[in-house]
């Protein structure tokens, strides 16, 4: 018998991914049969099949994620980035010209129908429509200088979600998830809370997990009835029965197993149920509502129709996070409600009071819980619009500038960050693209953009996709820039 | 309105005409452009046309000048805006008759313009550079980059050398620091290349990006790669020996068959291979799998569905010599064959029914027609097409045949036109006008390349679109000249949408000869129309005037007037009426209808003309459509774009095939003579090369993938790639005896699962429960040599088909258009009711819609792929929702509920062990064991006891507790697995 491994053979030594990739069995299958369990990420990348807790490249201040998906292009020079040049200069041509979307627009500056303020000892100036958020303005990280790839809604949210404008890839929160799997076995990962009244622009692909395992990819929570697809049967059933069925069927799986030993995918297989039927308890029961005080519920504007549906979301995101879960995604209506082609001065202010005060009481709240400092929340819409008018009275996509603002997880406090030209129309000082975004919010959950992979169809892919994207930490926004690939960019 | 028009006209061309002799482009010119185009070809510059300036204007598109001064006849850009091409009609802003008359005007008289020409760059703009960027780049960089022959052929000592970029491109991009190469090598340390100096500070750097974010150029000097016509160094590195010494590269041959210790165990050539490895680390074959383990393998392998109780008594029974095989004959010859095995190759070619994006899930834009293609596979497999004319009707099935000047279609017509619809399942998103775009177009051929590239040879050539491949000897010339191939049929300079790229199934004679039809028909059915509508409306006037009396008497005669409008002439005042009363005063076709037959003469009338409409529409003839692929017009000129990118054309390319894979000096493309009709012959000559005996990879890819679905894991792991980055094959020599088998007796399929599923290999246990088992586990935890049987889960349709046969209501016919799916409002997909095809719901899983992204929940939580190309591999996963799936879907209840009354009728009056046994006959193909049967029992027991509490009646607890057990049965795992 030769004197060697199988895995030695007649090519040089394999690292564990050429392995892994070689057996071509489907990296489940080996995660669970404990071939490449790690607790750290350092060690050459592991696949995961799994949701177990797992620490990140480095320490980092955040341990979970809410983002605030305001899809549809929220208006920048409308709310968070005041240019006055539009009100001397309205009614006349742009320059260069702006590059449109859709039909019926004017190359014509149109002023924003709204007045701004300073606020806060940092004297952040927002449009006075947002008057919740202009309170918590010392709390905020406002990003000016955002711009992405693509003026069309699915292109531009994949954008924000994938860092590529078409579909295929893992959003954001499928690779966190993936990367640190999550604090409650008895919850999915990453949930998304999504308008009951209907599904947002691109609907499902906004949480999907892309390549990587569909175990990473959002979980529709319904914030109105049963919270999960399938979570119980169509009929009701007698109590006790559905758990008597489990019982059963995990005797049968068990003497399967008895005449299979050794196939890790059959036991792998068997704990799942008990982890479906942990779920059935823990979902319905984080979702309940009920046992928040009135003042709570009055502060998320539970008490007022305007407010209340989207209120409901922030408070349930609260509770999912506190419960352990790491990425809570929630939208704020069905469609776009952002996107503003006209009539845009009596329209946005409604989404406006649809939305900030139930943002900013999820932000006091988590704050006066000691929690956000351990979560970050992203407030963004995939997009920004145009300084001209489109309709008369609204405005176009413009992918070349928009503002976002972040919150807690280290994030800079008070700062105002980057510039657009004198129309807001396209960002200029301190550019920040989406991939360096995401680094940078990758970054505070301790993991390095660029070490976290995965390998499909060939090539090791990572989050950002770096090499191809150029996403790099944006040290300036945070607190800690120190590890990983945030050093080697101040290097 | 024409009068008008031309009154416009007539004024337009006086005002000009009064205003000056010669229009000057800064005073008549540019206010029109930028009102209208500069939206697209202002600092956006679409397809590198900037119309900003008259010099800029001058210097034309990526396709060549728009202007000839003096003529404005031969100039694209009047031609673009007479023809009214431009502005496009989607953004409407459309052109004024004066306007374009002025522009007219403005190139008949010489395009004059008071801007001095011979300015390249604005002065402004070179300063902004001295300033900003210069320093940075002198201390840093020109000491290589700039003198007599800078590296890399970039020079960063002035402005306009800078904009002229490197020998592969441009190295900015106007107002992206981000975006822009300089930037990106200089803020990641690779310029300076470390060791040539210090790293760029971090105040240096941003400098330069601030100047790179900040900078726009009117007046870009980046069309130096499309005036060059040389590829350089690394665009096309050239293929060495070496390159074409990696095994995948070279021609397959038929090893002998290697000698064994263990003869007995050998059934197939196919066994030797696989056990003189074995051998070699002291390992050997597990013992075969019993019957009933084999007829269920055989089953899920071949058809995709599981045996019945009456197959497996015959089979059981059948212990004359060759059962077994027999049973392969009967399942090969199958329809439902064709339905498993066609649905692996729909993976791979990327297959869906949709058009366009499918974002959302209440939007469903069926691809009219394409499941003709899906039923071409079906057929071509059940007919054991030979492989490699499999591939060619795919590739060239319309160069196969003369439609064009055809009278009439064969069969045959059909067929080869139906076939390339392998090549419209990419990822289109031009059917909207404002996404119908020329990078959107390229990206429709670029997503192309990658599914043929991957399906076909692979391959993954996605790399060399921006740079010559990194580890395959794939340049990014040869990945253009490949490209070159499709771009007759997908010419980007003269675009279908994919609304219009079908052809009618019908001959052109036949289709006009319908038209004609039709039209003729259409003559006396307006005519018809308006004598109804004539005969309706003094009814519709009485009932208009009842409801006009509720408004103030004033705005009465206003408000009929509105009524009475065509949507397009509205005016203001009166879209307000409408607005305001529009509800109030709508009639509606009941209303009138009823009225009218009060009337007995005009109610007999109107009776007439609905019946003699009826019998002409009747009358009415149609063809359907079939998403097809074919040649546009001649061959574009394809350029190699830098970088990828569709704004930066490099040197022209000649159409060709990859060279590494091609004898040398034979990439070249000659139109075959057996290529038919007014079409290039590309991707016939494509095929041809792709299926000769030579082509390294085609049989190799093609008998590798069929490996993988007989045993889980391919002999190559990776399908998509067998290049470098790929997994090398756990048998080689198999691999190659394999492939050659294959094309040396006429590339037939069957034959060679017929191979693959006789041997001992194939037959082998998949238990590890033997001491033997327990040391080659030891040796080969994963069963790379294939020393026992993988356990495979199975596929989502295999598993949804399996719950609809198991209650015995599945519905076998093949083929037909697909079955439509609706959700409800918690975004739960199923089979949409109104469908019209019979049994909508009992039809095999392949039949459902297949969407892009939305694919039935049930598919889609047993890792049913989200097609973005094409899937050479799925995922198999085993989550809690697939759990929660199993336990609570609807559709797996009503089906427990099916085999429920199944069991009943086949058990009628049988003991509870009666019935049981049957319960596990139908859903496990065997029957249960005596500690199964005992905790059945006990299931059964403490279930109904649970309904009975519940107040259900004894009759209906014990059916919900039998149904129950069925459930369990297709929740368990050994129903989800194939030994």
């Amino acid at each position: 018998m030769p004197n060697r491994t199988l895995l030695a053979g007649t090519r040089p030594p394999l690292s564990r991914r050429r392995l892994l990739e070689m057996t071509g069995l489907g990296f489940g299958s080996l995660a669970l049969a404990g071939l490449v369990e790690s607790e750290s990420l350092r060690a050459a990348s592991p696949v995961y099949n799994d949701l177990k807790p797992r620490k990140g490249h480095f320490p980092a201040p955040a341990k979970a994620v809410i983002q605030f998906c305001q899809n549809g292009g929220p208006s920048q020079m409308d709310l968070f980035d005041p240019k006055p040049e539009l009100a001397r200069r309205a009614g006349k041509p742009h320059p260069d010209g702006v590059e449109i979307h859709q039909p019926n627009n004017d190359n014509v500056l149109m002023p924003s129908p709204f007045e701004f303020s300073q606020h806060g000892e940092s004297g952040m100036t927002l449009a006075d429509i947002l008057p919740h958020q202009a309170t918590q303005v010392d709390e905020m990280c406002l990003i000016r200088s955002m711009y992405t790839e693509h003026n069309n809604h699915p292109e531009g949210l994949h954008m924000l979600q994938t860092c590529n404008i078409f579909p295929g890839r893992p959003v954001m929160g499928a690779w966190i998830t993936y990367a640190l799997g999550s604090e409650n076995q008895n919850l999915p990962a990453y949930v998304v809370l999504r308008d009951p009244e209907g599904y947002s622009t691109s609907g499902k692909l906004v949480w999907s997990s892309g390549f990587l395992p569909a175990l990473y990819q959002g979980v529709e929570f319904s914030s109105t009835g049963t919270p999960v697809h399938h979570l119980s049967p169509v009929d009701p059933r007698p109590p006790g029965a559905q758990r008597e069925s489990l019982d059963f069927l995990s005797k049968l799986n068990a003497e399967h197993l008895r005449n299979h030993p050794g196939e890790s995918e059959l036991e792998a297989r068997i704990q799942n149920y008990e982890m479906a039927a942990g779920m059935q308890l823990a979902a319905t029961e984080v979702l309940d509502l009920s046992k928040e005080s009135e003042a709570t519920r009055k502060a998320y504007g539970l008490d007022d129709d305007i407010t209340a549906s989207y209120g409901a979301r922030c408070l349930m995101a609260r509770r999912l996070v506190e419960a352990g879960v790491r990425f809570v995604q929630i939208f704020p209506g069905q469609g776009q409600i952002w996107d503003h082609h006209g009539e845009l001065a009596t329209r946005l202010p409604k989404v406006c009071a649809r939305t900030d005060k139930p943002v900013v009481a999820l932000l006091k709240d988590l704050k006066s819980r000691g929690l956000l400092d351990s979560t970050i929340l992203m407030w963004a819409g995939e997009f920004g619009r145009l300084p001209t008018t489109q309709n008369s009275d609204g405005r176009d996509h413009n992918r070349h500038a928009f503002s976002l603002w972040l919150a807690g997880g280290g994030f800079k406090k008070g700062l105002t960050y980057g510039e657009t030209d004198e129309f807001g129309y396209k960002a200029t000082a301190n550019r920040v693209s989406v991939p360096s975004l995401q680094a940078t919010i990758f970054h505070q959950l301790g993991v390095d953009h660029k070490k976290l992979t995965y390998l499909h169809e060939g090539r090791e892919q990572t989050p950002t996709d770096a090499t191809v994207t150029g996403g790099e930490v944006v040290p300036a926004l945070i607190d800690n820039p120190v590890h990983g690939s945030a050093a080697d960019a101040t290097a | 309105m024409r009068e008008f028009r031309k009154l416009a006209v007539i004024l337009g061309c006086f005002a000009a005409a009064a205003a000056a002799q010669s229009p000057r482009f800064e005073r008549d010119v540019l206010p029109i452009v930028t009102a209208k185009c500069l939206s697209c070809h202002g600092g956006n510059s679409m397809v590198g046309l900037d119309l900003r300036t008259a010099a800029s204007l001058f210097k034309g598109s990526h396709n060549g000048p728009v202007l000839v001064k003096g003529s404005p006849d031969e100039s694209l850009l009047y031609k673009k805006i007479s023809s009214r091409m431009m502005p496009p009609e989607a953004f409407n802003r459309p052109l004024t008759e004066a306007e374009i008359e002025t522009i007219r005007l403005w190139i008949e008289g010489g395009a004059l313009s008071d801007a001095r020409e011979e300015i390249v760059l604005s002065e402004q703009e070179i300063e902004k550079f001295n300033h900003e960027a210069l320093p940075v780049l002198k201390t840093h960089c020109v000491g290589c980059h700039g003198g007599g022959e800078p590296m890399g052929g970039l020079d960063l000592r002035s402005l306009a050398s800078l904009l002229r970029g490197s020998q592969n491109g441009p190295v900015i991009v106007e107002g992206s620091a981000d975006a822009s190469i300089l930037i990106r090598k200089v803020s990641a340390g690779a310029m300076p290349p470390p060791g040539m100096g210090p790293r760029v500070d971090k105040q240096d750097l941003d400098r330069l990006r601030h100047w790179v974010d900040t900078s726009t150029f009117a007046l870009r000097a980046d069309k130096a790669g499309a005036e060059r016509e040389t590829f350089t160094e690394k665009e096309a590195p050239p293929i060495t020996e070496e390159d074409r010494r990696y095994w995948a590269f070279r021609k397959p041959r038929k090893h002998p068959e290697p000698a064994v210790r263990d003869k007995k165990r050998l059934r197939t050539p196919i066994d030797a291979f696989v056990l003189a490895r074995l051998e070699s680390e002291g390992l050997g074959f597990s013992p075969d799998a019993p019957k009933e383990v084999l007829l269920r393998r055989a089953f899920f392998d071949l058809i995709g569905l599981p045996p019945s109780p009456e197959e497996i008594d015959a089979f059981m029974s059948d212990t004359a010599p060759g059962a077994y095989e027999r049973l392969i004959d009967r399942l090969l010859d199958s329809p439902h064959y064709g339905e498993r095995w066609g649905r692996y190759w729909l993976d791979a070619a990327g297959y869906i029914d949709t058009s366009g994006f499918d974002n959302d899930i209440p939007t469903i834009q069926v691809f009219e027609g394409m499941w003709r293609y899906r039923d071409y596979v079906v057929k071509a497999l059940n007919d054991d097409k030979p492989y490699d004319r499999f591939v060619t009707e795919q590739l060239a099935g319309d160069e196969l045949v003369d439609w064009r000047n055809a009278g009439t279609y064969s069969d045959e017509t059909v067929e080869a036109l139906v076939a390339t619809g392998y090549l419209r399942t990419a990822f289109d998103r031009t059917d909207s006008d404002i996404t119908n775009l020329f990078k959107e177009r390229h990206d429709v051929l670029f997503g192309l390349m990658e599914k043929v590239s991957t399906s076909l040879m692979g391959l993954t050539l996605g790399c060399a679109r921006c740079h010559s491949h990194r580890y395959d000897p794939i340049p990014q010339r040869d990945y253009y000249r490949f490209f070159a191939l499709f771009t007759p049929a997908y010419n980007p300079m003269d675009w279908k949408q994919p609304k219009f790229r079908y052809l009618p199934d019908v001959a052109k004679p036949e289709r006009e000869e319908i038209d004609r039809h039709n039209a003729e028909i259409q003559k006396p059915l307006d005519k018809l129309e308006e004598e109804l509508a004539d005969l309706r409306l003094p009814y519709e006037d009485m009932l208009l005037d009842k409801r006009l009396e509720a408004l103030p008497e004033e705005i009465r005669a206003d408000a009929k007037e509105a009524v009475r409008t065509d949507e397009e002439k509205l005016t203001d005042v009166q879209k307000y009426l409408l607005e305001k009363f529009g509800e109030k005063l709508a009639v509606t076709p009941e209303e009138v209808t009823s009225l009218l037959e009060k009337n007995e003469p005009h109610r007999a009338e109107q009776e007439r003309i609905k019946r003699r409409i009826a019998t002409l529409e009747g009358y009415r003839r149609s063809y359907g459509k079939i998403q097809a692929l074919w040649d546009v017009g001649p061959p574009p000129a394809t350029r190699l774009l830098q970088r990828g990118a569709v704004e930066s054309p490099g040197p022209k390319v000649k159409p060709g095939f990859l060279e590494i894979l091609s004898r040398p000096g034979e990439s070249d493309v000659d139109r075959p003579a057996q290529a038919k009709g007014e079409t290039s012959g590309y991707r016939l000559a494509l095929a041809q090369w792709m299926t000769s005996p030579d082509h390294p990879l085609t049989a190799r890819v093609a008998v590798n993938r069929i490996w993988q679905h007989h045993f889980g894991v391919a002999i190559v792991a990776t399908l998509e790639n067998f290049g470098k980055l790929g997994a090398q094959p756990t048998h080689p020599k198999l691999l190659d005896w394999l492939a050659v088998d294959f094309m040396q007796n006429g590339w037939k399929m069957k034959r060679l699962h017929r191979l693959i599923m006789t041997s001992t290999v194939y037959r082998q246990s998949s238990r590890q429960t033997g001491p033997a088992q327990a040391s080659a586990k030891a040796r080969d935890p994963l069963n790379k040599l294939l020393w026992r049987m993988n356990m495979r889960r199975l596929e989502a349709e295999a598993v949804r088909d399996s719950v609809i046969v198991v209650s015995g209501r599945l519905d076998p016919s093949v083929g037909g258009p697909a079955i439509l799916i609706e959700h409800d409002a918690s975004g739960l997909q199923s089979i949409d009711r109104n469908d019209p095809t019979p049994n909508a719901d009992r039809r095999r899983s392949l039949y459902v819609l297949a969407r892009r992204n939305y694919p039935l929940n049930f598919l889609e939580v047993f890792d049913y792929p989200l097609m973005q190309t094409n899937c050479n591999r799925r995922i198999n996963s085993a989550t809690p929702l697939q759990s929660l799936t199993l336990m609570n879907d609807e559709f797996v209840l009503r089906h427990a509920e099916h085999i429920k009354d199944r069991v009943n009728a086949l058990s009628g009056t049988a003991s509870i062990e009666g019935k049981i046994e049957s319960a596990y006959r139908l859903a496990l193909a065997r029957k249960p064991n005596a500690m199964e049967m005992a905790i059945s029992r006990d299931h059964l027991t403490k279930q109904r006891d649970l309904y009975r509490k519940s107040n259900f009646t004894d009759e209906k607890a014990s059916g919900k507790a039998l149904a129950s057990l069925c459930q369990m049965l297709l929740a368990s795992n050994e129903f989800l697995y194939v030994e």
